[in-house]
């Protein structure tokens, strides 16, 4: 009995580390959607707020949210019209990945934020 | 009357002796161009000689019936003849110089040599580039929705895999802004203009062939092919066409769904997105890991794939 707990509790705690860099959550099924024209326009502000937790992620070996999760989410925000909100969420970007600077310099550029 | 038969007696003595003339003609050219008969002196040594050959050749003969009859006639077994024939051939074998055994021949198509990344991928660990766009797919498959299946996938794969990938969403409006911004119609030499705007190091270029499920199978089929290119030098960092074949009963993806189960892909969607996943995870199983992750510079000696491979996944039960 001692035995099978012990491995349970092994098991459980193996699971419960996830070994990926990021955490991605519903990312997959929420960028399609926009990509595939399933977001309408009424729904954008539902869409945004679900999007929220995934640029917010701590979770993952980095903690940290993925490369390109902060662009994508300042564009939904953009997209409602909160301007500064947006371009919080691209410096942010260049904040967790210095990379990405060149690049979100042209969008903020292109938006003309 | 008689004027006619006197010119009738006419035509005939002139016309018999101008075929008496010719044939004279003719025989004159036939008596110039024949040979000319030798002297009887000259026919008389040419049969000397042919008969001297004749003797020559009896008396050559005679020696070697002599030298047969004193040695003993071998008679050879099945098993000798064969011993023979291939002995035979491996002179042959050796004199065009093929040594090689089958065995040796086919080894590489049984038993691959393995190679480390450091020899599969030079470029990667040399030029260590950081950042990679994904240009929009050229998509030949008969699946609409293709590219955006690959580019998320392959992004999330980048990632990963320790790389600041640029957002696919980027690449999508980078696409709707201008048509040209794909992996179709940029040239490989263009690329520099990438590093100058967006401070990448590296595209990707993806050019899709197939993703299908045929209704009277359960396989369903990918190929593609990959190319990385660096924004620096030009080179090819990273080249692979893929083909992949998915035939097991287990979903090729776990679906996260939202938590009121909203914005979520129909079932067909899901199947080739499954799929999708599945061939990016296999392609880029030996990539080289980039500076966010923590065997970065250390993977050099790990395996890595052949340039074009078939990978099948098949765990249908028997």
């Amino acid at each position: 009995m001692k035995r099978l707990l012990l491995g349970l509790f092994i098991i459980i705690f193996m699971g419960a580390c996830s070994k990926d860099l990021y955490q991605y959550y519903d990312y997959d099924n929420l960028i399609y959607a926009y990509t595939t024209g399933g977001v309408k326009d009424k729904e954008m502000k539902k869409f945004t707020k679900k999007y929220y937790r995934i640029s917010c992620s701590k979770k993952g070996v980095k903690k940290q949210p993925a490369p390109g999760v902060c662009v994508e989410y300042g564009y939904f925000l953009y997209k409602q019209g909160k301007k500064d909100e947006a371009k919080e969420s691209f410096l942010r970007e260049v904040q967790l990945y210095p990379e990405s600077q060149k690049c979100v310099q042209q969008i903020l550029k292109s938006l003309a934020l | 009357m008689r004027r006619k038969g006197f010119l009738i007696n006419i035509l005939l003595i002139v016309s018999i002796a101008i075929v008496a003339f010719s044939c004279g003609l003719a025989r004159d050219m036939i008596d110039r161009n024949m040979p000319k008969e030798d002297t009887a002196a000259n026919t008389n040594d040419v049969i000397t000689s042919i008969l001297k050959a004749e003797g020559e050749d009896r008396a050559e003969d005679s020696i070697a019936m002599a030298q047969d009859t004193t040695q003993k006639v071998e008679v050879l077994s099945k098993k000798e003849i064969n011993k023979l024939k291939k002995e035979r051939e491996k002179q042959d074998k050796i004199s065009s110089g093929d040594t090689l055994s089958w065995f040796k021949k086919n080894k590489e198509l049984y038993f691959p040599t393995k190679i480390d990344r450091d020899s599969s991928y030079p470029l990667m660990y040399k030029e260590k580039p950081k950042s990679i766009l994904i240009l929009y797919p050229y998509n030949r498959s008969k699946i609409v929705q293709a590219s955006q299946m690959f580019v998320m996938n392959i992004a999330k794969e980048f990632a990963l895999r320790g790389y600041y990938v640029v957002s696919p969403l980027t690449t999508f409006e980078l696409y709707k802004q201008d048509t040209m911004a794909c992996a179709k119609k940029t040239q490989p030499s263009e690329v520099k203009k990438y590093k100058q705007d967006y401070g990448v190091d590296a595209v990707l270029f993806v050019t899709i062939y197939t993703l299908r499920k045929n209704w009277w199978s359960t396989n369903i089929n990918s190929v593609a092919e990959y190319c990385l290119i660096s924004t620096q030098s030009g080179d090819t960092l990273f080249y692979r066409k893929a083909d992949f074949n998915y035939d097991t009963p287990i979903p090729p993806y776990k679906e996260k769904k939202t938590q009121d189960g909203s914005f979520k892909m129909d079932q067909k969607s899901l199947m080739y997105f499954g799929t999708c996943y599945q061939m990016q995870h296999s392609v880029f199983m030996d990539f080289p890991f980039g500076p966010y992750h923590k065997e970065y510079m250390l993977d050099r000696k790990k395996f890595s794939y052949r340039k074009i491979m078939k990978y099948k996944l098949d765990m249908r039960p028997s």
